[in-house]
């Protein structure tokens, strides 16, 4: 049993070696089939994690009108504090918000001239609030109409917000949809490959395959080898990939991370901590890939 | 042959092989072989020979009537047992069909090992058949360095490897010299006088007339005459 084993394994291997072309083109698309399904997991991880970032970091801006008393804008931010889900709440005065509006188009002479041709402040006081969580967000704001504050204020950012989102996600959606097609294009590619392969190595050993017949080796003896032979090209890819991968993702996230900013995605970390689901899983794709492809060229051309 | 031998070892009931569209390539055989037997079976090209040897070795099944062979029916043999039925018949052909790239020894090791063989019987067997067809001295050489004969008597130790009672060679003279031709008939009468029954199937005139045993004669696909004591006669 083990004795047949290790001669199907050697069959295998020879096989291996004796198109060793082929073996090397079925390693290298087998291996950008891996780059590509592995990528497409990290962007899907990436911008799942940037959606969560864009999504907690949204600040909201409760901007008062200029005829609400002081005292009120006080109330309501004291109020507004004893909240448990409200993370920061900062208070603008108008004289504050005044200038901050005007720092930010200190450039722009038309809109520094418009506010100067004015001679009170328009602005009033503003509420800056940070949820803890995007899923307060409905709550925050069914407490704010009951506060009455619809009246007196101004509630931004909720437009941008949603379009930041939808933005997003449309650019993440596609993202995902191009991943897929390239992992789905390459997948396509190395079962067709692989069929090759083993057919080719039907064909090599055509004389061997007829006298094992003859002398009395059973369909499994000669079918073995084949999908071993497929087992073989599934494990040579795989580790060539996880080898090289490793060290490349620890060498990028430097940069990674200098790009991503406040993202503050650890790619590393993430790889590491899920290693064993993403190669496993990628392991039993690529198997199943593989030996389907082999299995199918068997049932082709070697008649047993 | 002995009298207590007289057991088939082979036996074809009304065996016909149809190939669509029109061709019988056999055609309501009836033959028994006992154990122990050594038969020739000639006729013309295209009678069938090679088709009662495919038969035999379940590479084809019979379209009517049913093949026994060692009290087993292969008729409707299942497709798992092909292998333990091809373990009890040696088969050798006019082209030898031996790897190039693997020396005698591997050539013949490989029947063993493929077939799940032990190292053990394969070191054992394997001198052990080469001895029988003389070739014991040569068993590192590549076959493009023997001769035809040796090449075929390398595929014939193959047929051996499992102590087949039955050594079925169709043709096995038919790319050699008529000295060479000499020594594979020789060698196969001395396989059979070992105890295995050997079915001939020949274009040789000379050798199955000099044998001076059975001999069975295909005529398109029928049989057309089966002597005891047999003539080439087509
Ligand atoms: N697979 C097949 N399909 C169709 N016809 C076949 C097939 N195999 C054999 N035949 C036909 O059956 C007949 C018998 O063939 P077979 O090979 O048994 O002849 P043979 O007696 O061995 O001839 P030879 O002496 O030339 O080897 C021939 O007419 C052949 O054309
Ligand atoms: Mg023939």
């Amino acid at each position: 049993m083990f004795l047949s084993l290790a001669r199907m394994i050697k069959f295998a291997v020879q096989n291996f070696w004796r198109n060793v072309w082929l073996s090397v083109v079925t390693v290298t698309i087998i291996f950008l089939t891996l780059c590509s399904l592995t990528s497409l997991i990290l962007i899907n991880v990436m911008s799942d994690q940037a959606l969560n970032t864009v999504k907690s970091t949204l600040d909201i801006a409760l901007t008062f009108k200029p005829v609400v008393p002081q005292l009120r804008v006080e109330e309501v931010r004291d109020t507004l504090q004893g909240l448990p889900y409200l993370s920061v709440v900062t208070l603008a005065t108008p004289e504050e918000s005044l200038a901050a509006f005007r720092a930010k188009h200190a450039e722009d002479a038309t809109v520094i001239g418009a506010l100067n041709a004015l001679t009170e402040n328009p602005f009033g006081a503003t509420l800056t609030l940070r949820l803890s969580s995007l899923d307060y967000y409905p709550t925050l704001m069914k407490r704010i109409d009951e506060m009455g504050l619809s009246k007196e204020a101004e509630r931004m950012d909720t437009g941008s917000y949603e379009r930041i989102v939808a933005r997003l996600e449309d650019i993440s959606g596609k993202v995902r949809t191009f991943g897929y097609a390239v992992s789905g294009f390459f997948a396509l590619i190395a079962i067709l490959i692989v069929f090759n392969a083993i057919r080719m190595g039907i064909y090599n050993h055509r004389d061997e395959i007829s006298i094992m017949r003859l002398v009395g080796a059973t369909s499994w003896f000669i079918r073995g080898p084949f999908l071993i032979e497929a087992l073989l090209y599934t494990i040579i890819s795989c580790t060539l990939f996880w080898a090289l991968m490793i060290p490349f993702v620890g060498s990028f996230t430097p940069y990674l991370n200098a790009f991503l900013g406040d993202i503050g995605f650890d790619l590393r970390g993430y790889l590491m901590t899920h290693l064993g689901n993403i190669m496993g899983f990628e392991l039993i794709l690529i198997l199943l890939l593989t030996c389907i492809s082999s299995m199918i060229a068997m049932a082709r051309y070697l008649k047993v | 042959m002995s009298e207590e031998n007289k057991v088939p070892i082979i036996q074809f009931r009304n065996v016909s092989k149809f190939y669509p569209p029109h061709t019988y390539a056999v055609r309501d055989v009836n033959v028994a072989i006992n154990s122990g037997e050594f038969v020739s079976i000639v006729g013309q090209s295209g009678t069938g020979k090679t088709t009662l040897v495919r038969l035999i070795i379940a590479e084809e099944h019979p379209t009517k009537g049913r093949v026994i062979v060692g009290g087993w029916d292969i008729t409707n043999i299942r497709h798992g047992d092909i292998p333990l039925l091809r373990r009890q018949i040696g088969v050798v052909f006019q082209d030898f069909k031996l790897l190039p790239r693997k020396t005698v020894r591997e050539n013949v090791a490989f029947a063993l090992q493929v077939a799940g063989a032990a190292r053990a019987q394969v070191r054992e067997v394997v001198p052990q058949v080469l001895a029988i067809v003389g070739l014991e001295t040569k068993m590192d050489r590549f076959p493009h360095q023997l001769s035809g004969g040796e090449q075929q008597r390398v595929s014939i130790a193959r047929a051996l490897v499992h102590r087949p009672k039955i050594l079925v060679a169709d043709e096995p003279t038919g790319n050699l010299d008529s000295i060479n031709t000499r020594e594979i008939i020789d060698l196969l009468v001395k396989i059979n006088e070992l105890g295995t029954t050997v079915l001939l199937v020949t274009h040789n005139r000379d050798a199955v007339n000099s044998l001076k045993k059975r001999v069975i004669t295909l005529d398109q696909g029928i049989v057309s005459s089966d002597k005891q004591v047999g003539r080439y006669v087509l």
